[in-house]
């Protein structure tokens, strides 16, 4: 079973976030208001929202959940004291990490581009999936999207509706969505 | 490896990349240098607007050679130069040209361009000589593509066979590598 997805860009930035499976009441400090609970049956809770996208930094940043902050925090300190053991020079960080009630897949471009993905601990690993997410998906939807903005030196939160059905379609066909 | 890397190149030429017309492409090019020679009547300039021009689509661009080639990080920058080279112009201009010149403190190379679709059907005005640099989008590209990775170079054509040198060459300088951005403390 898959329960979210974070994406982060090159300035530590959450720019993408969903979830699936995934029980609200467990979702920490999120303020979720009662009129969106109709549609949240059809279409997965996704960050940023249209009302967050246009928002300036500061603000968005707030209406961000925390947790992605949390996430960030793990997969940064995790990764660097990895490839700080490792012998040789070359490291891909690490592949996903495991506890008794979820497991986390990571990876991440050489563009400094992070995927993570939280499911249930039974899953293999999912690192095909997040690469398919990146060249697939994310290169056709944003990369190649001439309309979304791109400053190297800004963050940019993807709410392009084609990305989200898209990734959400691929993840809801995929075998491991549900079982 | 430095066949490895062409084998590569060519395989993605021939099976993963979507090709469009070249004349197209060449005019439309042609048309965009023609443009900026209006509008800013200065050659300095309009080589300033192609680099930049270069360096926007530079920083697109290397998400899509990361994807379509698979290729993880270089260990160096000999590596990078090769890897731009054999794969990258490869895979966007199904060109390779020659990573040579070396510094002797590997920093600085040249890439020979042996051929650049960009130049055909080209003839350069005689008041042009050696102020226009008419593929100098190509030294944004490299720019903007290696930023992104964490690379900061400098890049600059020293000859081209529209300005009647012998060869085209661009002039390729490493200068640092960048350090990856940390996350804001928390308070």
């Amino acid at each position: 079973m898959i329960y979210n997805l974070y994406i982060f860009d090159r300035h530590c930035q959450c720019i993408f976030y969903t979830e699936w499976n995934r029980n609200r009441t467990t979702a920490g400090s999120r303020a979720q208001t009662d009129s969106s609970s109709l549609h949240e049956a059809t279409a997965p809770y996704v960050w940023p929202t249209a009302a967050v996208a246009g928002m300036p930094t500061d603000a968005r940043d707030l209406a961000m959940p925390d947790e992605t902050k949390l996430v960030y925090g793990v997969v940064f300190s995790l990764r660097n004291m990895v490839s700080k053991l490792s012998h040789t020079k070359e490291s891909d960080g690490f592949l996903s990490y495991r506890t008794n009630t979820y497991k986390l897949h990571y990876f991440e471009t050489a563009s400094g581009l992070k995927f993570v993905m939280l499911s249930d601990p039974t899953v293999p690993s999912l690192r095909d999936v997040l690469k398919q997410i990146y060249y697939h998906i994310y290169i056709e939807y944003v990369v190649k999207n001439a309309l979304l903005p791109h400053d190297p030196k800004l963050s940019y939160p993807i709410s392009n509706d084609y990305f989200r059905a898209v990734l959400n379609n691929y993840i809801k066909g995929l075998p491991c969505y549900q079982s | 490896m430095a066949k490895q890397y062409k084998t590569l190149g060519e395989d993605i030429w021939k099976n993963r990349v979507e090709t469009i017309n070249a004349e197209l492409f060449i005019f439309t090019y042609g048309s965009i240098v023609a443009q900026l020679v209006k509008d800013f009547e200065d050659y300095e300039q309009v080589n300033k607007q192609l680099e930049k021009m270069g360096y926007n689509i530079g920083v697109r661009l290397i998400e899509d050679f990361l994807s379509r080639s698979g290729w993880g990080r270089c260990t160096d920058f000999k590596e990078t130069m090769e890897v731009i080279s054999k794969i990258g112009f490869k895979m966007f201009l199904n060109i390779a040209p020659t990573v040579t010149n070396w510094s002797t403190d590997s920093k600085v190379c040249s890439l020979i361009l042996d051929e650049n679709p960009l130049n055909d059907f080209v003839e350069l005005p005689l008041d042009t000589q050696h102020k226009l640099w008419y593929s100098n989008i190509l030294c944004g590209v490299l720019r903007g593509a290696l930023e992104m990775v964490q690379m900061q170079i400098e890049a600059n054509f020293i000859s081209c066979v529209l300005q009647g040198d012998d060869i085209s060459e661009i002039r390729v300088q490493f200068i640092r590598h960048l350090q990856e951005e940390l996350p804001n403390a928390d308070d």
